[in-house]
């Protein structure tokens, strides 16, 4: 009899806990589960017929926050970026387009002038006016977590029914890719204010592509087409974003067809994606840069010295790092800014030549070798690539001890330079050079996040600000050209590569465009039935 | 016994306090400034200063955590640093897939593990104990994650029965989705299970009341699981109670390879960002769910063992005995 009673009582427990998940993932519209059916049935179609009306996408992992001005992440953001807009955009490989902003123009080296586009409106109908754009831009930079991209705003003007004017601190030429990160995203005022953050934060209205239908943390993301979107009717009904958090789970899931589209495919599995004809892969260069950030503030440590730092440099083959460790999946880099970055120009690099590094480090105060510490992160692929870097090193009889810590810790040990060499994979966000060279060289940035190197040169400050106060892409890149020529005389990085980006689709995914800053936008994307 | 419940519920409150103050201290001594995992690198100064002031940072550690605790006693968990969302709707969204994956592997282990012990035990050294013990052995041994990922390899992308990840809407296709995840994490507690099952059945089928039963003329099937088993189930509540205590907390890895969104994961990305609240708020999670569970099993025995049964009222009595005298 008890043991009945046990039994019941677990069957109960069980049951109870059914209904409690499915009352928890069913509190939504019909649309919803329909959404989800679709998604496992390609027989549902849309008005074409020939279409799915769901296309599902698996990333990594989970949105952090809906509200574009706390969740930077690029997991967040692949998601806000097709619920939000912004002034304007950048499209592929492309350079920044208007978007909200109907037109621009610079009225001086400081103020510039946006256009808004009329009828814009927000997924609860509301319309889309100046006073939102100035309001979301205000509170862009009240934010803690995304105000870098916007700082160099002094203040936002609205001049007339839909023209505002951005007054700069400075001259900032990057001032369009900035406004083109999502970051930057235009939000509604009326609703925040009425609805609060926290509330905005789970339950986002934009005026982008998709309204957001229902958030499942940790699981999935569905979005629904908003048809009355400006620049059209999404291709697709609905989106759905899951949650695969395992790279070979993901890839996976896109070769049983439960998902359409794969984000962040690492290295070790695209020889599956190019082995499955029913797959298509997508690469692209990233603006990422894997380097090593010399010590060059600590008089005591050997990197301090110029001939040691270009011994280490001309003793590594980043060739075999990237055939090796990343399969190919790397473009080798001459600086921290990627080829596809807006004002990109060639730099001398340290080729690969043993010889001349073993005679510099006899040249060095340290002729008999020396010991470093390498401080990473506990990513797997840094710390492969760390051992490869200790190997090689140990040629010039340089013993490298590497420290791996978490990521707080990581980050808090490069700040105090506790490294000789601190490994780092830059992203130059906004796809623009100035990201990248302000706060990596300009002498006022040393040891904050960014300057890891500790270097500054008055030269070199001078060429940086120089370089983003002018509005001529060509004038820029000579200016770079020379700043670069400094950071090479100076060594103050061991460049390793610039990780290529890799994502996939099924073959029956059309009008999918890899952004070249990862967020990617969807509204365009249909998927033909399998 | 309602005594015995209540007393065990208000030990709860120290054994809360010493942990969170424990995970409090642990996470304020390590190294390494949360604002800056949350804000990232292209923070600015100003930023992140302003964040350690908004987040309380810039205060005493004393100070914190008394802060921590008198909003805790509000039923506020506090928000999380880098979501700004609150922690306790954060976790109480994922804890019924939690339970619902640990229900499910704690009924699969049940199922398997107890009735292949009896079976282990009864044909003690012949070749199915043997192939048990071994079996036992590598299940046991085998890495949750592992062990998932050649699931996932067989069932979902080779034979296409079940899905390979995620956890699907819908009654049915839930069911689906769940199988995989809950034999992962079943087949290393089936296998502590049966083993305990085993030992402890070996013990009892020595007793003397054992032979009486036998002697007695019952059926084999009734002395096995009329007196063997009920007087073996003591340990076996033990073993499965501690590893449903441990399963409520949630289960990482498993839940990482199967992108199961339950509260292992959170904690998980939480304790990597140095997410204090979210780390805090999960940790009290996984000490309750423990405390209860072992409060439940302690429940148990009582219906199981009638002395322990008797041992409960007994103290029961002298608990309102004692009452008594002190009122008088």
């Amino acid at each position: 009899m008890k043991h009945r009673l046990l039994a019941l009582l677990l069957a109960a427990c069980t049951l109870l806990c059914l209904v409690l998940t499915s009352c928890s993932k069913s509190t939504d519209s019909s649309q919803d589960n329909s959404a989800d059916a679709a998604a496992q049935d390609p027989q549902q179609a849309d008005a074409n017929g020939n279409y799915k009306d769901t296309v599902v996408w698996a990333q990594s992992a989970d949105v952090t926050s809906m509200d574009p001005h706390v969740g930077k992440e690029t997991a967040a953001v692949t998601v806000t970026c097709n619920i939000f807009s912004t002034l304007m955009e950048v499209i592929g490989d492309g350079d920044p387009q208007p978007l909200l902003a109907e037109s621009y123009q610079q009225l001086n080296d400081t103020d510039w002038e946006f256009t808004i586009r009329q009828g814009v409106k927000f997924h609860d109908g509301s319309d889309l006016t100046v006073e939102d754009v100035k309001w979301s831009l205000d509170r862009a930079i009240a934010s803690n977590y995304v105000n870098y991209i916007v700082s160099f705003i002094e203040s936002v003007e609205i001049t007339g029914d839909n023209t505002i004017v951005v007054h700069c601190t400075a001259p900032y030429a990057p001032i369009l890719n900035n406004l083109s990160m999502p970051f930057s995203a235009i939000v509604p005022k009326a609703y925040i204010e009425a609805n609060g953050d926290e509330y905005f934060s789970q339950h986002p209205i934009g005026s982008g592509p998709y309204k957001m239908v229902k958030w499942n943390p940790s699981d999935s993301v569905k979005l629904e087409a908003f048809d009355e979107y400006f620049m059209g009717k999404p291709a697709t009904k609905n989106l759905v974003m899951k949650v695969i958090p395992e790279a070979a789970q993901r890839v996976i899931a896109l070769e049983m067809g439960e998902v359409d589209i794969a984000y962040s495919i690492e290295a070790n599995d695209v020889s599956k994606i190019d082995a499955n004809p029913d797959l298509v892969k997508y690469t692209r260069p990233s603006m990422t840069c894997f380097n090593y950030f010399f010590n060059l503030i600590d008089e005591d440590r050997p990197t301090y010295d110029l001939k040691v730092r270009q011994a280490i440099c001309y003793a590594i083959d980043r060739q075999k790092i990237i055939d090796t460790i990343l399969q190919g999946s790397a473009t080798l880099a001459d600086s921290m800014i990627a080829p596809i970055v807006a004002c990109y120009t060639p730099t001398p690099t340290y080729d690969y030549d043993l010889e001349k590094a073993k005679q510099l480090m006899a040249e060095s105060s340290y002729p008999n070798g020396c010991d470093l510490i390498m401080v990473t992160n506990q990513s797997q692929q840094r710390l492969e690539i760390c051992q490869v870097v200790q190997q090689m090193l140990k040629e010039l009889n340089i013993n490298v001890e590497i420290r791996t810590y978490e990521q707080a810790t990581y980050i808090q040990a490069l700040n105090e330079h506790e490294h000789d060499m601190g490994f780092s994979a830059w992203i130059t966000s906004t796809g623009d050079a100035d990201y990248t060279y302000y706060p990596c060289y300009h002498s006022t940035q040393k040891g904050k996040p960014g300057n890891r190197s500790f270097f500054g040169n008055p030269k070199a400050d001078e060429l940086i600000e120089k370089g983003r106060s002018l509005s001529d892409p060509e004038a820029r890149k000579e200016v770079y050209s020379e700043l670069n020529q400094i950071i090479y005389e100076n060594c103050t990085q061991l460049y390793i590569c610039h990780p290529l980006t890799v994502e996939a689709c099924t073959k029956y995914v059309e009008g999918f465009v890899s952004n070249k800053d990862g967020y990617n936008r969807l509204w365009t994307v249909k998927c033909l039935q399998s | 016994m309602f005594r015995l419940i209540l007393k065990r519920l208000l030990l709860l409150i120290p054994v809360l306090i010493g942990v969170t103050f424990l995970v409090f201290a642990i996470l304020s001594l390590a190294p390494g400034d949360p604002v800056l995992v949350v804000l990232g690198d292209n923070a600015t100064e100003e930023a992140a200063e302003a964040m350690r002031s908004e987040l309380g940072l810039d205060k005493p550690f004393l100070e914190r955590y008394v802060n921590y605790i008198w909003d805790l006693l509000h039923g506020d968990f506090g928000k999380s640093y880098k979501t700004k969302l609150s922690v306790s709707d954060q976790i109480l969204s994922r804890f019924p897939n939690t339970i619902l994956l640990a229900l499910s592997s704690m009924l699969i282990a049940l199922l398997f593990g107890i009735p292949l012990g009896i079976l282990s035990a009864k044909k003690q050294y012949t070749l199915l104990d043997n192939v048990a013990s071994v079996g036992g052995l590598i299940s046991v041994s085998m890495p949750n994650f592992w062990l998932g990922l050649l699931l996932v390899i067989l069932f979902a992308l080779k034979l296409r029965w079940l899905p390979s990840q995620g956890m699907s809407e819908g009654t049915g296709p839930m069911l689906k989705s769940l199988i995989l995840p809950a034999v992962t994490l079943g087949t290393g507690i089936m296998a502590t299970i049966m083993r305990m099952t085993r030992s402890s059945v070996l013990e009892t089928m020595r007793q003397d009341y054992v032979s009486t039963a036998r002697a007695k003329g019952i059926s084999e099937s009734q002395v096995t699981t009329g007196h063997m088993l009920k007087n073996a189930l003591i340990p076996i509540i033990t073993s499965a109670g501690l590893q449903f205590g441990h399963l409520l907390g949630g289960s990482m890895l498993t839940e990482t390879v199967f992108s199961w969104p339950g509260v292992g994961r959170y904690m998980l990305d939480a304790i990597k960002t140095k997410d204090t609240p979210a780390v805090l708020g999960s940790v009290i999670l996984m000490s309750v769910s423990f405390s209860v569970v072992n409060l439940l099993v302690d429940i148990l025995y009582a219906f199981v063992d009638p002395r322990i049964k008797s041992q409960y009222k007994k103290h029961g009595k002298k608990s309102a005995l004692r009452a008594k005298k002190q009122e008088a």
